[in-house]
Parts: structure tokens; C-alpha cells; sequence
């Protein structure tokens, strides 16, 4: 065990016992959150900027959904390109028709509109995703944050959030470093609560522990209490003070109301069918009531989309459950009065093929396609029921009114009420905007105007 | 069988143009083709003058499938059909399953007893059990890797006196042909371990997929004692390592030498997108002596080891990062072999004799009078003519244009080439630049080309066209060439530039990478613009009926500038026609498509084309290579040559009544 160097000889407690308070996930989070010694110190709070929307909802569809399969059906191409889809359904927005297999999303569409001309090119899944949800392409001499670790500086606790519930979050596995805070800093980086929405207890990271109930979570907390010498020991130690309020707020977080927010047992048991029962369905019921909440910024990582091989076996399987939480959430939130201040915004890092790969080793799969693909915005005050840009008749290109990633992006910040063409304040004193300026040279076909 | 190879006879002239845009868009009806699909055959070798059994695996081999090899002194046919039990026969196998399961776990506890009870459970039993095991597992392994569901059994024969070296295995049928796979011929004796079954499969990877039926499950336990010298033939399954015992005596120099990702270049959902293998050598107490993953840039290891000790020592096999799947096939030959690790010169001029020198291990030849009686290009020399192996065949460059021998580049002054010529040179050291010098006139084009990696050199060369005061002109580290389709990193560097004025230039030569040494050699082309083009054809295989058509891309790789027309045509080909057989200038591919006239001969035929061109008022001819359009890691894609190009005409009435006017009815659509 060795000796930890910050603390007097004579303190006899080793960091590892120290370390082993409570939940150690929302402990060491909010130990960041609150700046440890050696984090720069927080700039103060400024105002949140006030926009149509206060919130983002993002559905990630991990992998890349074909976007013949979902928003922009190609039956007339044929079954090289439509395979067994040759019948997508009329919506409730005129003009717009969508795969068979979504007639829930199919009656929301007044709510949701699509954009069928999105493009960047690259066929790699993660610096696609850097694109998709950077808005720059990959390759350049810094690592730009994603646009929830970009919200998370505007809507979070630099603007004075104070929810307990930190201000991103990620449902349920985070992407990785391809889609995080950049050179915002660790300070931004989500919080992803692991577990699985659908169980019969949500264990979140740190803050629901399976098979650990409230009683014993608090006689462990009492227990902690009595052991903790290091605090007696050094009672005026900055450091130890705000390891002790950051335990605080875990230990809120965990016992107090502040978690009971991921307790999904709470929701009547027709809501919860009304999503449905599994990690999809019940993760977008935890967004509804994370936003609920005031969480400005929740990415639901909906995996599963790479479909190499079983493609259509596989789309079978999941569109019927994409089409019932996703429609779920829209009825949901503008039921609730939060659709106008919610941004729901569906999207992977790419499309699929148009040409299905009949031959092996696929036997059936569609491959990555950066070169054409579609994406879905709702909410936040953009107008539903529109269908923006379109594809050629096999959907392998962009024909007409083609959108790139920092488009989107720039909307959403837009409905924010955050500047798309203003600076992105950062630790690291880079001079950046918040999307691409000219100077950058990335490509753009323009903010999406069509939609607000 | 081995393919039919068409008589001799000049070619017919160009047909008239068909439906062939019907052809290249497969019709409204299921895309899903009726070809055969072959992803592995194990072992992919054997000695000749031997006769074994070998395996294909694949999806749609109907039991009607001909086996087809390129060359000659291969005969082939199928003893054996082995498939998935269908979804309606799913219930009755379970159930039977589960009643011998339970009779042998009776038979089990009536064992631990001891009490010498009678036992019913017999030999007849048992191989029900483990044949019911495989089919149960080889349903499950379908449906996860539908590529690899069916498999048929082959007896092989390759006779006394067949030429060793590559040939292409296809296998073709009523439905189609297959796209060709990688199978050698050798002369060394042959060891291999039996066939990975479904149930090995299933078993390997975590035991939730294995069922409840694992542990009764049996493996066969194979012989892994490897007399030397041989080739060792493998599958490698997940997670596997595989053991081979190797009786080894103090003094002895081992030589191993793996073909892995040689057999079967790319591999299109797999990342690494190869088979890509490592091997370790273990001494008789188990201490690990010697390893290798890799020889220089090729993926295959290669391991050389002086034995200190008698004894048996264990050479393991395993993918570098515990990959393992039916198609992951390798040869690996062991022994005291002769190994060539370098070779000089890189290339000779055409027609001349140069003394090939080898340098390497266990050597009986070190020097190799060898006359480049070749047309210009890159040739593989044969094993046979070296007298060794080589860790890839041994490429060597012929050209026509004057030669010079590793000038001294180190003096004051850098060496005067007169252009045009070849420079044969080698980047002695680390951080080391060579200099030639030339003298131009203004508005000459130039060309500089630097032939290494694609002749097996380790040097990843770096170009650069200077002027008499060393401003830099133009350079350039990678060039592209699509013609090297087994080569990943395309390290051999080209320029072209128009020199400015009258007056002495430079090329330097130098290592991308600051790397040098004995092996770095290089062959450097200075001269104008060489106009010439080489030509792929693919895919490598077609199925037509007679009187129908199939349809190929004939892809041309421009060199220096060459903008012309290429005229293709078919040599000696009865039977069979082209049309629209030309790649428009300026273009780098077209279709053409292929007819199969009442005469064409029924079953495989060979056919081989070439393109012709006028470059500089002549009229120049070069080869067309068939290949194979591949897939690396779900992204990369190469061109891939085989030896041969196999028109297959399934046995049965042609496509259409003769006088009547052709239809797509019958032709085959695109082949995987």
C-alpha cells in the first residue's frame, strides 16, 4: 500500500481507503465538478442563453441506419436496393412516406421532419461520429467537442445550473473519445449511467447500486461517517472539505429525490408499454423525464445499426422498436407542453449502402455510407412535418439541397439561443467558434432555414 | 477436373453489340444468384504424386459441383456433402439429441459406479451422438456465419509429375462458378490436422454458445508431430493455439516459413482483413527460444533458428490477436530449407544474362545465372529455378532501357546518368541519400520511378527532382499503383516534371522512413514519359449458356500519360466472342462482354485476352490479367490477379433457340 504524499505521516489512512467512500462514480464526478487542486478554476457563472428550446434529446442511432430502410424508402430502385421493403406507408405530413415498419412514427410525422440530403463522406465510423457531432472533420490539430459537451458549457454549471442531476448525460454506454468534451475539458465530459432502463432496478453508475437498497446504502453512509478520522484529523484541509461536499451530493444524489429520477418504477405501468419494454423504449422515457428535470442535454446511444451481415433480419427486429419509443417520446413530450422546448434530434454517423451486398461473406448486409444519408429533428421550435433535401432515385447521392453536419448542428445551437458563428469559450484560450466560420473552409449547405 | 484449355486459332473478329446493358443491371428477379460460393478449402496444398481428401466450405455447393483447377496433373470430384439439417428436420434431431444425451449420461453414472454393470450405450451410440452434436452446432454456426454453412468433401489427386507452384481451385455447377481460391502444389511431404468442425467451433468461444450439448462433445485428437521437412497444414479456430512437435537436434537450422494471409490476401469482414499469424518456438523444457509475426512487410512470420538442444520442441501457431474462423487456413513448411532473404539485382534488362545473387539461409546455389529472356515487367521467378524458398515469390523487374549497376554515390561528385536509364542502387545506411545526376533541356518532361517495394525491397522510397543549385522541383514519397494489388502500403515513389531550363538536374533517393542497410535496394527510372498500360480483367470467372452473354470490366492502368485506345480481344478462343471490347481513350475501365456461341464447348474453358494499342505509332500488345475485385477490413478494396480466367458453359440447352434474337433469359447475373 503506498503512502499517500499529500498527507501528513502521522494521518495513517492510505488514498485507497480514502477512496472508498460511497458511490466512487458520482464521487470522483463531482469531485471534478467541484475542481480538485489541480483543475483551473471555474469561470464564473454567465447568463444561459435564451432560446426557443432549453433542452436536446439525442438519439444515436450507433452503427449507421440505412436510410432506405427508415426516412427515404426506394422501392421504385428495386430489390438490389429496397431488398423486402417495397411498401413504405404514407404519413400524416403530406408528401412524406417512410418505411412499413413505422406506422407510430409514421402518425407523429406533424411533429418530426426529415432531412434526406445529409453528406460528409466518410465511411469510418468514428471519425464520422466526430463529424456528425462536431460539425468539423476529423484529422485537425485540435479535438473539438461534441455538441453535448458544447451545451454543457452554455446550459450547465458555467451558466449556474444547479440540478443535482449533472447537465449531460448519456443513456447508457458513452461513445467514447469520439464523442466527448474535447478541448473543453474532462469538466464537460458526459455522464453516462450504464445499466439497463428496462431492469427491474435501473442501476445507474454510482448512484443506483444493484442489488444494494436504500437502507443499507444509508447504514453504509452512518458507517462512513463514524470511520472517516481523516476528517477529524485534518478538519480545516481545503481539499478534504470539498471531497466531503462532493460526497454529500452523491450520497443526495443517490438517497435524496435527486436519483429518483431514473426510477422508471414510478411511471404508470401503460406509460412504460406505451415506450416499450426494453433498453430503447424505456432509455427515451428516462430522457422525458431527465428534461423534465431541467438535464439540458441527454444523447440516448441506441446500439446496433451496423449491419454487415442479417441486415434485414435485423431491421425486422429493431424498427418495430425504434418506431414505438421514438413516437412514444414525441407524443409524449408535446403532450406534456415540452416538445416546443425540446430538440429531439435522430441521427447516426452515416447511412448503409444503397446496393445490398447479396454476395459473401454479407449475404444480405448493407455497408457504411457517409455519402448520402438522413437524420430527423423535431421539436426545440423547429416546424415538423417537412421532409428537407432529397437523394437520387437509388438514395447514393445528394440531389438536391445537400446538408452537412455543421448545418444541423448550427440549427440546433440556433433554437438554443446559442450564436453558431460566436466564440466557444474554452479552457485552452483557442480562439474557435462555436461552428465551422469561414476561415475553416468546411464545407456547409447553409442552416436549415426550411425548418424555423 | 482441369479446365479445357481452347485450341489454338486466330481470333474472331469483334461481335456486334447485344443486350448487354440488360446484363450489367441484374433483372427484377431476386439478386441473390445461383453461384456457387466458396470461402475456404483445407488443406489449400498437397504434395504431388498423392491422393487426400480436402474440404470446401461455403454456401450454395450443390452436391452436382465440379472441382476445377488451373494447370495441369489435378484431378478432382466430390465424395461428400455435408449441410445444415433444415429448419423442419430442427425438432426431430433435438429431440433425438436430447434422448442419447440422457441414455449416455445413464451410461456415465452406471460407469462411476463401477459396479461393472451391463452397459448399453455402444460405439454405434456414440457416433450418433457426435454426429447429431455437429449438425445441431453446424445449424447454430449458419446462422451466425451463413459463408462458411455448407461443406463438401473432395478427393484430390495430384499426379507424380504435375508442375509445382499456385494454381486456381473453382469449383463450377449448374448454377455458376465460383470465385477462384489460392491452392498449392508442393513437393514436400504433407501433415494436416483434421477439419475444424462446427461443434470445435462452437465449443472454442465461451461456453454459452456451446450448449448443453458440449460436454459431450469429443474432438478428435489429432497427430501434431511434424516430421521435417514438411507443411504443416491448419485451420485456426477461435482463440486457438495451435501445437506442432518438432523433433529437433542440436545444430540444426529451422526454417519456418507460413502461408496465411498468402493464401487468401484479403478477407472483406475481418479487421486485421487477413488471417494474420504469429508463430513461437518453444525448447523441450517449454521455454520460449525463437518467434516471429511477420517478415519484413509481409504479414506471414517467417522464423529462422539455430536448435541448441535435441529434442522435442512444440512450434505454435495462433492469430495475432486470438482470432479464429473456418477460413483462417495455413500452410506452414518446416524443415532445414534453403530460404532466400535477399536477392541482387532487383531486375535486369531484357534479354540480358545477369548473375543473380542470393543471400539467406541454408544455401546450396548463392549465385544464379539467369537470362531475362522476358517482356518488360515484373515477373515472379519460380522456387524451382531458385532452388529455395522465399517468404512471397521472388519478383524481379526486366526492362529495356540501359542499365547501370550500383553506381558509387558517395564520391564528391554525385554520378552523370545519361537518360534514359535504370539505376540499380541500394540506401546503404540510415539517413542515407543517393544523388544522380543528368543533364536536360528546357521543356523536357521527366520522369523519375522508383521500382522496391513492388519488388520486394523493404525501402519506402522518397523522391526528389532538384536543379543545379538543389532547389527542390518536385517529389514524392507514395505513388499509388493498382497493378501491385498485394501490396498495402504503395512505398515506391514517382515524379514527372518539365524542366525549366538547359543545365544539370539531381534525383535523390532516400528512405521516408530515415532506414537503410544491405537490403534497402532500389531500381530508379529516369527518362521522358514511357507511355504503356497493363490490363485486369474482373472478375476472373464467368457462367454463361450457349448463346448467352456475361459481362466483365476490363480495368486499364495507365502509365506515363498513356491516353489512347485499347482495343481487347480474346486469344484462341472457339466458341466464345467479345464485343464492346474497347476502353475508350481516356478512360480507365469499360464492360465488355463475353458470348458463348453454339460451338462454345460445354463446361470450364480457359480463356485468355489481350489488349492492344497504338503508343507512338506502333502497335503494341500486352497480356490481360485475369483478377478478382477484393475487399480488405470492410473498407480497402484491390485488384487481385489469378492465374487463369475460366468461361464455364453449364451443361444443358442454350439460352436460346438458334436464329431467334438474344435474351437475358439465361445469362448469369454479377458472381460474388
Amino acid at each position: 500500500m503506498d503512502e499517500p504524499k499529500n498527507f501528513p505521516p502521522e494521518a495513517g489512512l492510505t488514498r485507497r481507503d480514502f477512496l472508498r467512500v460511497g458511490a466512487l462514480g458520482a464521487t470522483a464526478w463531482l469531485a471534478g465538478r467541484f475542481g480538485a487542486p489541480l483543475a483551473f478554476a471555474a469561470p464564473p457563472p454567465a447568463a444561459r442563453p435564451a432560446g426557443k428550446a432549453r433542452a436536446v434529446i439525442q438519439i444515436w442511432m450507433w452503427g449507421g441506419p440505412c436510410h432506405l430502410d427508415t426516412f427515404d424508402p426506394k422501392p421504385e430502385a428495386g430489390n438490389d436496393y429496397a431488398g423486402p421493403f417495397t411498401n413504405p406507408i404514407a404519413t400524416k405530413a403530406d408528401g412524406m412516406r417512410i418505411n412499413e415498419l413505422l406506422p407510430l412514427l409514421a402518425q407523429q410525422a406533424d411533429k418530426f421532419s426529415v432531412i434526406r440530403g445529409m453528406t460528409h463522406g466518410i465511411n469510418g465510423h468514428e471519425t464520422a461520429a466526430y463529424i456528425v457531432q462536431t460539425g468539423r472533420p476529423p484529422g485537425g490539430r485540435v479535438v473539438f467537442p461534441c455538441i453535448g459537451a458544447v451545451v454543457n458549457r452554455f446550459f450547465g454549471y458555467d451558466a449556474g445550473y444547479t440540478g443535482l442531476i449533472p447537465p449531460y448525460i448519456v443513456l447508457t454506454q458513452p461513445q467514447g473519445r469520439f464523442s466527448e468534451a474535447g478541448f473543453l475539458g474532462l469538466r464537460y465530459k458526459p455522464f453516462a449511467t450504464g445499466g439497463n432502463p428496462a431492469d427491474a432496478r435501473f442501476a445507474v453508475e454510482g448512484i443506483v447500486l444493484p442489488g444494494l437498497d436504500d437502507r443499507r446504502q444509508r447504514a453504509r453512509r452512518a458507517l462512513l461517517g463514524a470511520v472517516n478520522t481523516l476528517r477529524d484529523a485534518l478538519p480545516d484541509d481545503p481539499r478534504i472539505a470539498a471531497a466531503d461536499a462532493a460526497r454529500d451530493q452523491a450520497y443526495e444524489l443517490i438517497l435524496g429525490d435527486g436519483g429518483k429520477v431514473f426510477d422508471l418504477a414510478q411511471e404508470p405501468e401503460a406509460v412504460r408499454e406505451r415506450y416499450g419494454k426494453n433498453r430503447f423504449g424505456q432509455s427515451c422515457l428516462a430522457a422525458r423525464r431527465l428534461v423534465e428535470q431541467g438535464v439540458p442535454y441527454v444523447t440516448i446511444n441506441y446500439q446496433g445499426w451496423d449491419t454487415h451481415k442479417q441486415h434485414f433480419q435485423a431491421m425486422r427486429r429493431m424498427l418495430p422498436e425504434m418506431d414505438r419509443g421514438f413516437s412514444a417520446l414525441l407524443e409524449d413530450l408535446a403532450q406534456r407542453g415540452l416538445l416546443d422546448s425540446t430538440v429531439v434530434w435522430w441521427s447516426g454517423e452515416f447511412g448503409r449502402t444503397p446496393k445490398v451486398q447479396w454476395e459473401a461473406p454479407w449475404n444480405g448486409g448493407r455497408n457504411h455510407y457517409g455519402k448520402a444519408f438522413c437524420a430527423v429533428l423535431a421539436g426545440g421550435g423547429f416546424r415538423g412535418g417537412r421532409v428537407v433535401g432529397a437523394t437520387d432515385a437509388r438514395g447514393e447521392e445528394a440531389v438536391e439541397r445537400p446538408v452537412y453536419p455543421c448545418d444541423v448542428l448550427g440549427s440546433i445551437y440556433a433554437q438554443l439561443g446559442i450564436d453558431p458563428d460566436g466564440p466557444l469559450p474554452n479552457p485552452q484560450g483557442l480562439d474557435v467558434r462555436v461552428t465551422p466560420g469561414p476561415e475553416e473552409k468546411v464545407k456547409s449547405g447553409g442552416r436549415l432555414t426550411e425548418l424555423t | 477436373m482441369s479446365a479445357r484449355r481452347a485450341p489454338l486459332r486466330t481470333s474472331g473478329a469483334l461481335g456486334i453489340a447485344l443486350l448487354a446493358a440488360a446484363l450489367a443491371h441484374a433483372p427484377a428477379a431476386r439478386a441473390q444468384n445461383r453461384n456457387p460460393s466458396v470461402s475456404y478449402i483445407y488443406p489449400a496444398g498437397g504434395r504431388r504424386g498423392t491422393t487426400f481428401r480436402m474440404v470446401v466450405g461455403g454456401r450454395q455447393l450443390p452436391d452436382r459441383a465440379e472441382p476445377v483447377f488451373s494447370g495441369t496433373g489435378l484431378t478432382a470430384r466430390v465424395v461428400a456433402a455435408r449441410n445444415p439439417p433444415r429448419q423442419d428436420q430442427q425438432d426431430a434431431l433435438s429431440a433425438e439429441l436430447r434422448e442419447l444425451g440422457r441414455r449416455k449420461e445413464v451410461s456415465l453414472r452406471r460407469k462411476d459406479r463401477g459396479r461393472g454393470e451391463a452397459d448399453d450405450w455402444s460405439e454405434t451410440d456414440e457416433a450418433r451422438l457426435q454426429d447429431l452434436i455437429e449438425l445441431m452446432a453446424m445449424l447454430a454456426r449458419s446462422r451466425e456465419a451463413p459463408a462458411f454453412a455448407e461443406r463438401l468433401e473432395l478427393e484430390v489427386t495430384i499426379a507424380p509429375d504435375a508442375p509445382p507452384g499456385r494454381r486456381d481451385f473453382r469449383l463450377v455447377s449448374p448454377g455458376g462458378i465460383s470465385a477462384p481460391q489460392i491452392f498449392e502444389v508442393g513437393e514436400l511431404p504433407e501433415i494436416a490436422e483434421p477439419p475444424l468442425t462446427a461443434a470445435a467451433v462452437m465449443s472454442t468461444v465461451g461456453g454459452q454458445r456451446a450448449g448443453p450439448w458440449r460436454r459431450f462433445l469429443s474432438l478428435p485428437k489429432s497427430e501434431r508431430e511434424a516430421p521435417l521437412p514438411a507443411v504443416v497444414n491448419g485451420q485456426i479456430g477461435p482463440g486457438e493455439r495451435d501445437p506442432w512437435r518438432l523433433d529437433l537436434r542440436a545444430g540444426q537450422r529451422l526454417v519456418v516459413v507460413v502461408a496465411a494471409r498468402e493464401l487468401r490476401p484479403y478477407i472483406a469482414d475481418a479487421v486485421p482483413g487477413w488471417c494474420d499469424t504469429v508463430i513461437s518456438l518453444y525448447d523441450p523444457e517449454d521455454r520460449p527460444v525463437a518467434a516471429a509475426d511477420s517478415w519484413r512487410f509481409h504479414p506471414d512470420p517467417v522464423l529462422y533458428y539455430e536448435a541448441r538442444r535435441d529434442g522435442p520442441h512444440t512450434l505454435e501457431i495462433r492469430d495475432c490477436i486470438y482470432r479464429g474462423r473456418e477460413d483462417f487456413v495455413y500452410r506452414m513448411t518446416v524443415g532445414e530449407l534453403p530460404f532466400v532473404t535477399d536477392w541482387r539485382p532487383l531486375g535486369a534488362r531484357a534479354g540480358a544474362t545477369t548473375r543473380l545473387e542470393l543471400a539467406g539461409w541454408n544455401l546450396d546455389k548463392t549465385v544464379i545465372p539467369l537470362t531475362a529472356d522476358l517482356a518488360r515487367g515484373i515477373h515472379a521467378l519460380p522456387p524451382a529455378l531458385l532452388g529455395a524458398y522465399a517468404a512471397a515469390p521472388l519478383r524481379f523487374a526486366v526492362d529495356d532501357l540501359p542499365e547501370i549497376a550500383e553506381p558509387n554515390s558517395r564520391g564528391r561528385r554525385p554520378p552523370t546518368v545519361t537518360l534514359p536509364a535504370i539505376v540499380n542502387g541500394r540506401v546503404e545506411s540510415p539517413g542515407e541519400s543517393d544523388v544522380y545526376a543528368f543533364s536536360g533541356i528546357a521543356g523536357q518532361r521527366i520522369v523519375a520511378e522508383i521500382y522496391a517495394r513492388r519488388l520486394g525491397s523493404p525501402l519506402d522510397s522518397r523522391l526528389e527532382l532538384l536543379d543545379a543549385a538543389d532547389a527542390v522541383l518536385a517529389a514524392n514519397d507514395d505513388h499509388p499503383d493498382r497493378g501491385a494489388g498485394l501490396v498495402t502500403h504503395h512505398a515506391d515513389a514517382r515524379l514527372e516534371a518539365t524542366l525549366p531550363k538547359d543545365g544539370e538536374y539531381r534525383v535523390r533517393v532516400s528512405d521516408a522512413q530515415d532506414r537503410g542497410g544491405e537490403t534497402f535496394a532500389y531500381r530508379l527510372r529516369v527518362s521522358e514519359p514511357r507511355p504503356d498500360f497493363e490490363l485486369r480483367i474482373v472478375p476472373s470467372g464467368v457462367a454463361l449458356r450457349r448463346g448467352a452473354t456475361a459481362t466483365v470490366t476490363a480495368h486499364a492502368l495507365r502509365r506515363d500519360g498513356f491516353a489512347g485506345d485499347i482495343d481487347l480481344a480474346l486469344v484462341e478462343a472457339q466458341g466464345f466472342e467479345l464485343s464492346g471490347a474497347r476502353i475508350p481513350a481516356g478512360k480507365d475501365e469499360a464492360k465488355i462482354t463475353i458470348r458463348a456461341g453454339r460451338d462454345a464447348p460445354p463446361g470450364p474453358t480457359e480463356l485468355r485476352f489481350r489488349g492492344e494499342a497504338e503508343i507512338g505509332g506502333l502497335r503494341v500488345t500486352r497480356p490481360a490479367l485475369p483478377a478478382e475485385d477484393q475487399e480488405q477490413a470492410f473498407l480497402w478494396r484491390f485488384v487481385v490477379p489469378f492465374e487463369t480466367f475460366v468461361a464455364h458453359v453449364p451443361r444443358g440447352p442454350p439460352a436460346t433457340p438458334p436464329g431467334a434474337r438474344p435474351a437475358a433469359a439465361g445469362a448469369a447475373p454479377a458472381r460474388p
